[in-house]
């Protein structure tokens, strides 16, 4: 059963969820209202007690939003990182903490890390399954935009070759960040540090012009500027990784012993399997780590997965106290109504076609609810995308999946057999005594 | 070097002992042309996939490829690599890795794995698997360790043996 269960298409499996899920509600509704046309009455309840409704409405749908912006939120932000990090396949670094080396090289957040030699860059970079060794320099800034040194071959791998203007050939050139407020001509003085205590002056004399500008990538190198390698090492008085007899020559190959460090050397491959075998090669006790950032991300997404959990059951809690709420709401709004129940049930209406009426009032409010819940969910995570993004770089992008419908659809079918029990209360009440009132 | 790692061992075995070590217990190290076979594990599952790890170094002078592995019932394990791609976690089908003389190659969780998928028996923790590696140096039968279906490394992990 689970193996066919297994082999529906992904579409046919969330489906069938949903059906199942929308099953009780299905079936209450179709006994209860078969025969019977409650509409016009269920019509006028509503507009009789229209602020009493919307309000009920309302309390639904804020409830039920909140819990699916979390949600979407929450997978918003695991993607995104994911996708920031998907160009940067290997990661080869001095040895110490993944984590905090994967958030310096791969999503730019400042941090003191411990340098590579040139021995170690050389071995990596004449590896024969290597494609691209882009070391990677960075601790300068401009109007709090990291300055990044790396190789030219990194920069058109980044961005896909697309490029407006061009890729920068000689120390002193730039390719901007797409978010960089600069334009292709621009010059600029790199500030030393980042943050509120960069030195503005460090590097004065020092000018830098904009050659080049990457396509948007959706990652926090949108907000970089990119600049050779050689002209990080120059500005802060060091040698540039080439003999003097080289001139004015960027790029690999480095001369080892001229070759002042760097924190970070990207890897990619030509072959995809070629990365796992560097992993193991490049592991060297003492000398250098390399790692997979979607492996750091993962192990980060097991322990955000515990969160995630965390504000399900948070999401449930409230959808329990609503659910009480609701169920309390509706004991009250047929209170509201029960002199007009009691003259249906003296006119001789059948007790099912007064229970039909009850519940699909109660159904409807919360149908009304559970949509409006979805668009309020979808608008929630469509304001706090935009406000992530600005402030982390990482593109989130909205979206409701069906894990948030699922979860919406649960919420109205649970609810509707509830609401079961103020439609049969209705029929417990003496009709002489609410015809009084 | 490996005279000296024999001596380290054999030093080691008295505490090894005490420390509560089965040594009736299947081996955790094997070895085909060369090629070193240490701590093969996979986790605990009732309906699959496995996922198969263990450590790899090649002690030869020619390359091995590692082309997957196989059951005595015929169920086909293939190379795996996990990657993230589109921001979702998932696996790729690898093509076989050569492990060059004197090289290591890690098999471990979030990295390179052979897959099975359609086992027909659960797997339970503590208990041991039959699994035959296949290599270009030929077939081996090696014993995998079961270990809890959230472990993320074999219980014995960073011995020498």
């Amino acid at each position: 059963m689970r193996e066919i269960w297994d082999g529906l298409p992904v579409l046919a499996q969330d489906l069938m969820s949903a059906g199942a899920l929308l099953l009780p509600l299905l079936v209450v509704g179709g006994v209860l209202l078969r025969g019977f046309r409650p509409w016009s009455l269920i019509r006028a309840l509503m507009w009789r007690f229209r602020w009493a409704n919307l309000l009920f409405v309302l309390l639904i749908a804020v409830s039920t939003g909140m819990g699916i912006g979390l949600i979407a939120q929450e997978r918003g932000l695991r993607t995104g990182s994911a996708q920031a990090a998907e160009k940067f396949d290997l990661v080869v670094t001095a040895p110490g903490s993944e984590l905090t080396m994967m958030l310096a090289a791969v999503f730019l957040q400042p941090s003191a890390v411990p340098l590579l030699d040139g021995a170690a860059y050389d071995r990596i970079a004449n590896h024969p399954q290597v494609q691209i060794a882009a070391p990677v320099a960075f601790g300068d800034s401009h109007d709090g935009a990291p300055v990044v040194g790396t190789i030219a071959d990194f920069v058109t791998y980044l961005s896909d070759g697309e490029i407006e203007g061009r890729i920068f050939t000689r120390s002193g050139e730039a390719v901007a960040g797409a978010a960089i407020d600069l334009q292709i001509g621009d010059r600029f003085t790199p500030a030393h540090g980042r943050g509120g205590g960069a030195d503005a002056e460090a590097h004065d004399g020092v000018q830098i012009e904009i050659v080049g500008r990457m396509a948007r990538s959706g990652s926090p190198w949108d907000r970089a500027i990119l600049i050779p390698i050689e002209t990080v090492w120059e500005v802060h008085g060091l040698a540039n990784g080439h003999p003097f007899e080289e001139g004015d020559r960027i790029g690999p190959p480095f001369a080892p012993d001229l070759f002042p460090g760097t924190p970070a050397v990207i890897v990619h491959a030509d072959e995809l399997w070629a990365n796992y075998a560097l992993r193991s090669e490049f592991t060297e006790a003492g000398e250098t780590m390399a790692f997979f950032p979607g492996t750091v991300l993962a192990d980060l997404y097991r322990v955000m997965g515990d969160v995630r959990q965390a504000m399900s059951v948070m999401s449930v809690v409230t959808q329990v106290l609503v659910a009480a709420s609701v169920l309390l709401g509706l004991f009250i709004l047929t209170r509201l109504f029960q002199r007009q129940l009691a003259m249906l049930r003296a006119l001789g209406a059948p007790r099912r076609f007064v229970m039909a009426v009850v519940w699909g009032y109660g159904v409807s409010l919360l149908l009304a609810g559970t949509v409006l819940g979805l668009a309020f969910g979808y608008a929630a995570v469509l304001v706090l995308s935009r406000i992530v993004t600005e402030r982390t770089d990482i593109l989130v992008t909205a979206s409701i999946s069906w894990a948030e419908v699922t979860l919406a659809l649960g919420f109205l079918s649970a609810m509707s057999l509830l609401s079961l029990v103020p439609a049969l209360v209705v029929l417990t009440r003496p009709v002489v005594e609410n015809l009084r009132q | 070097m490996k005279h000296l790692l024999a001596a380290l061992l054999m030093m080691a075995t008295p505490v090894l002992a005490e420390d509560g070590h089965d040594h009736d217990a299947p081996a955790h190290a094997f070895e085909i042309g060369g090629l070193d076979i240490l701590h093969p594990w996979t986790n605990a599952t009732d309906h699959g996939p496995a996922l198969l790890f263990m450590e790899l170094h090649n002690e030869g002078s020619a390359p091995v490829e590692i082309l997957g592995a196989r059951l005595d019932s015929g169920v086909e394990g293939q190379l795996v690599g996990f990657r993230m791609k589109g921001g979702e976690m998932g696996f790729e089908t690898l093509p076989p890795i050569p492990v060059a003389p004197d090289r290591q190659l890690a098999l471990a969780p979030d990295g390179l794995a052979i897959r099975f998928d359609g086992l027909q028996v659960a797997l339970e923790e503590g208990h041991h698997w039959q699994v035959i590696l296949m290599t270009s140096a030929g077939e081996l039968e090696i014993d995998v360790m079961i270990e809890a279906d959230d472990a993320r490394q074999h219980s014995h992990a960073g011995h020498s043996h």
